[in-house]
């Protein structure tokens, strides 16, 4: 039951260098907007594409992690006890 | 005489069933945006699975195997028609808090952000973004071709980075953050039956 992670490059990465420099700016863009400024939330200001990528991924994953560091429902335990309950021993 | 024990009935069967509960739930909040659709859809799967453990290759990915029947049940069985949430109805649903951190009004706005996505956009980034599945495997679950999942991220990340950018967000930011002991996926949650 392997598992294949990516091989440490995050999605998005790797691409053509204007590509990166066209999200960069646009994020150094939308800092200069109302909703980018240190008061109001927004896309915060990048030092560089990687910068951007990195926050990007981290953002992602705690989107994820808040449903997946759920503690299961009361259906699935019952599941998963008649499953251990089923196995031979 | 030896009995013949089902494939599902293995302990590293149903370890892995275990392990991979959580990423189920994860990937089929992404799909249903509802909470209790969601559940039911991971319950189903299981059983599915379960009943399909001979199917499964050992050396093979099983997360990716899961959420490939998890993704056939939804698109396949009419589930997908009967998992519409508006915004509105999630947004309303937001714990409303003072402001705290301004990393957590950004990741506000980026959970915002990640829901309005199209639901293909919504279910590449979960795959690849974030359940760490490769290019080829989120392919091999979606039934399309690595070039597909590919451009599918790339627009995704450009689509969120201009719901992020300005004035994109449809409904404005209310103040809201995670915070102890409020449940932030609870947006997620219908406000009536629905279905």
């Amino acid at each position: 039951m392997s598992e294949h992670k990516n091989e440490g490059a995050a999605p998005g990465r790797g691409k053509g260098t204007t590509e990166k420099e066209m999200t960069l700016q646009r994020s150094q863009q939308a800092s200069k907007d109302a909703r980018g400024d240190a008061s109001n939330g927004g896309l915060p200001k990048f030092q560089s594409p990687a910068q951007l990528d990195s926050w990007f991924d981290a953002q992602l994953m705690q989107v994820y992690s808040e449903v997946v560091s759920e503690p299961l429902p009361k259906e699935f335990i019952d599941l998963l006890q008649k499953l251990k309950d089923k196995s031979p021993r | 005489m030896q009995q013949t024990r089902n494939a599902s009935d293995t302990p590293e069967f149903q370890n892995a069933l275990v392990e991979v509960l959580p990423h189920l739930r994860a990937f089929a909040r992404s799909l249903t945006r509802r909470r209790e659709q969601a559940d039911d859809l991971v319950n189903d799967a299981v059983v599915r699975a379960l009943s399909a453990a001979a199917q499964f290759q050992p050396g093979t990915n099983f997360k990716a195997w899961m959420f490939t029947i998890l993704r056939n049940l939804y698109y396949n069985e009419g589930r997908k028609n009967r998992s519409t949430v508006s915004l509105d109805e999630a947004e309303a649903l937001m714990p409303s808090v003072m402001p705290a951190q301004q990393s957590a009004l950004e990741f506000c706005d980026f959970r915002r952000a990640f829901w309005q996505l199209g639901d293909d956009h919504r279910e590449v980034l979960i795959l690849v973004g974030a359940s760490g599945l490769s290019y080829e495997e989120a392919a091999a679950v979606c039934g399309c071709a690595i070039g597909t999942i590919k451009s599918r991220v790339s627009r995704a990340r450009n689509e969120l980075l201009h719901l992020l950018s300005g004035d994109n967000l449809k409904t404005p930011r209310t103040d809201s953050i995670p915070v102890a002991g409020v449940d932030p996926t609870a947006i997620l949650e219908p406000t009536g039956t629905g279905d």
